[in-house]
């Protein structure tokens, strides 16, 4: 398997940017969570609604669990989304990917797959254009082999 | 999608492979070229591909499926041993035992059994057993039901605790002394915790979009490899036509018994062997040349119905053997493939968060990339995990048990479509 072509290649076919830093192998508190999605609203508590994030009830440990976020907007040059932020709090690093939008993207929707850990809450933000910031919340049970693995 | 373009790559070799086939003269087809000497597999094998946790365990006072007499014998019927006299039940060490996934998965993995591991993901395999506590049942009934459930039930799936050294006496002591603090049904903190409410998995991730599974790329080594010439300076293509011409449904019919080598031969075996003979390279089963050809091999057949051969003496003779395999208990867990994998038993129930598959609908697929380890398993490496998991020793992925067990799963799954690779937990 080649690494990098294969990155080349993910990169290529989604317009999304993945930001994984480097923050250290500690796992992420709510905390941390909320600290870089405030960093993301400018200090802003974001709403409830507006935002929908759809995630498996239960999902499996690994790096491939599939979310989609979409954000009820109108989508026009005054009033549309400008980006998207989302975290998860219980992974090493909270940040998962952040999706940018303008008013020609048309719909504001998004789809990535995502490392998960343990059981934990992914929080998707969006930031529109007036400032205005929203969020969705879901809890993401991960599940428990029988093994003992 | 972007495999297509990947594979269009190979086209302009079609006339050129068909050119320099050597049985070009005859009319019949040639026996395939095998080489049969030796393993096709590292050897010895060194039980360390899971990493220290797990292959390192020494199983080998238990059954295997090469050795099926190794386990201790059945105990009677009705033989019952007395209490250890002297030993104080703590309930709330019982509570953490029967959850402890350390002890060979334990308790939760088959019962509900009230606030024991907050209740997380237990499993279903066996009875909800949250109101134990209140059936009436004696310290003796309770306490040789965990020490070794098969003085009551000889056919049960439930492994024997104590008879096989997993739990300790006083271990055992602790559990019972739980369990009699068990009387009201158990309170789930949220509904996917209960087995009997939580939604089933539904498998429909797309496992040949390169997005969805990583292993996907490994094909484009196969391409390579098809190409490169091996130390007799021929390759795959100087033989053959692209192999999605060629073999474009040949992968449904293995594994096949194989007179020369007295043995169900499948896919990856075939890889080793066959190259071993004719292009000179040695991937050995498992090897990263391996995985990638025989992945290759099975990929360009998808959408071909398994239709293997059952018919031939020696086929027919491997089902047989592998029929008894199925339902032999195997290692210090005591499971048989058949407690986890057949409708009476294990399948269509949780085994903790896990949903237990039954054998057809579990082959067409592989193999599979493993989003738990991030590893591409094949069909062999598989059956391995499923010894080593139950702490059976494995053998090497070219034991000729296997190779039965692998005949046996095809003809289970005779009909269903190859779909490979994909993706699995
Ligand atoms: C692989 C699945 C499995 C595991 C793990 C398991 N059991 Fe069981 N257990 C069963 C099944 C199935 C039954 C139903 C009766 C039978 O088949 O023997 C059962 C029955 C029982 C019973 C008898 C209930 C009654 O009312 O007669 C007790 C007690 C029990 N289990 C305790 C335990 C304890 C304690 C543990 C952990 C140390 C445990 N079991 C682990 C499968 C399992
Ligand atoms: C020196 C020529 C030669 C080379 C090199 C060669 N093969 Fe073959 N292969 C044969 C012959 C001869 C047969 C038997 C006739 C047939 O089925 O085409 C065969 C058969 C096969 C079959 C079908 C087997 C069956 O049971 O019918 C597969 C699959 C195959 N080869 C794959 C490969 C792959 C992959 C490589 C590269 C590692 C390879 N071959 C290299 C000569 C060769
Ligand atoms: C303790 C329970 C247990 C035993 C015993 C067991 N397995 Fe499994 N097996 C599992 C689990 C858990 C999985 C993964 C979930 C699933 O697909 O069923 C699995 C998966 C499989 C798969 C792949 C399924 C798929 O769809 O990808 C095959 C094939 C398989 N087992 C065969 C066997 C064979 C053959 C045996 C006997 C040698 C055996 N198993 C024994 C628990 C068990």
């Amino acid at each position: 398997m080649t690494l990098t072509r294969r990155d080349t290649l993910l990169l290529g076919a989604c317009a999304t940017a993945f930001v994984f830093s480097g923050r250290g192998m500690a796992f992420a508190s709510a905390e941390l969570a909320e600290e870089a999605y405030l960093e993301f609203t400018g200090g802003a508590e974001p709403e409830l609604g507006r935002v929908t994030l759809d995630a498996p009830e239960i999902a499996e440990n690994g790096n491939t669990v599939p979310i989609s976020v979409s954000v009820d907007s109108p989508m026009t040059a005054d009033d549309h989304v400008e980006s998207v932020l989302i975290v998860a709090d219980g992974n090493p690093n909270p940040d998962v990917a952040t999706f940018h939008f303008t008013a020609l993207s048309g719909t504001a929707a998004a789809t990535t797959r995502m490392r998960l850990a343990k059981t934990q809450n992914v929080i998707a933000v969006a930031r529109m254009s007036d400032g205005s910031v929203f969020m969705d919340k879901k809890e993401i049970k991960v599940t428990i082999g029988g093994c003992g693995g | 999608m972007m495999f297509g373009r990947m594979l269009a790559l190979g086209a302009p070799l079609a006339a050129l492979g068909l050119l320099m086939a050597p049985w070009s003269e005859t009319r019949a087809a040639p026996e395939v070229p095998l080489y049969t000497e030796g393993s096709a597999a590292q050897s010895p094998w060194e039980r360390s591909i899971y990493g220290a946790r797990w292959g390192d365990r020494d199983s080998s006072a238990f059954n295997t499926l090469d050795n099926t007499n190794a386990s201790p014998e059945l105990p009677p019927i009705g033989e019952l041993r007395p209490v250890p006299a002297g030993i104080a039940g703590d309930p709330e060490k019982g509570k953490e035992l029967a959850a402890n996934r350390r002890k060979g998965g334990s308790c939760l993995a088959c019962h509900v059994m009230g606030p024991a591991g907050n209740a997380d993901l237990p499993g279903n395999v066996g009875p909800d057993l949250s109101e134990i506590g209140t059936f009436g049942h004696d310290d003796s009934y309770l306490y040789n039901y965990v020490y070794d459930p098969r003085v009551f039930n000889p056919e049960t799936s439930m492994p024997p605790w104590g008879a096989h050294g997993i739990l300790t006496e006083e271990e055992v002591v602790h559990i019972v002394a739980f369990m009699k603090t068990l009387t009201s049904p158990v309170e789930f903190s949220d509904p996917r915790d209960d087995p009997e409410t939580r939604p089933v998995p539904v498998e429909d991730r797309d496992g040949q979009d390169p997005l969805v599974n990583p292993a996907i790329w490994t094909m484009e080594t196969a391409l390579d490899l098809y190409e490169e010439a091996g130390p007799t300076g021929k390759s795959c293509a100087s033989c053959h036509s692209p192999a999605e011409e060629d073999f474009s449904t040949w992968a449904a019919s293995m594994p096949v018994w194989e007179p020369r080598l007295d043995k169900v031969l499948g896919v990856e075996e075939f890889v080793y062997r066959h190259a071993r003979a004719t292009t000179g390279a040695e991937w050995l089963m498992q090897s990263e040349e391996n995985l990638a050809m025989a992945m290759y091999l099975r990929f360009v057949a998808n959408g071909t119905p398994i239709d293997v051969d059952t018919e031939s003496e020696g086929a027919k003779a491997a089902i047989a053997r592998a029929e008894t395999l199925y339902h032999t208990k195997l290692g210090q867990l005591n499971f048989s493939c058949a407690d986890c994998h057949e409708d009476s038993k294990g399948a269509n129930k949780w085994v903790r968060g896990q949903w237990l598959g039954e054998s057809r609908g579990q082959l067409p697929h592989f193999p599979v990339y493993r989003t738990s380890r991030s590893e591409i398993w094949d069909i062999r490496k598989r059956l391995q995990w499923c010894n080593v998991a139950i702490w059976a020793d494995e053998l090497a992925p070219d034991a000729k048990v296997y190779g039965d067990l692998e005949l046996w799963l095809s003809s289970k799954n005779e009909g269903l479509p190859l779909n490979a690779p994909n993706i699995r937990h």
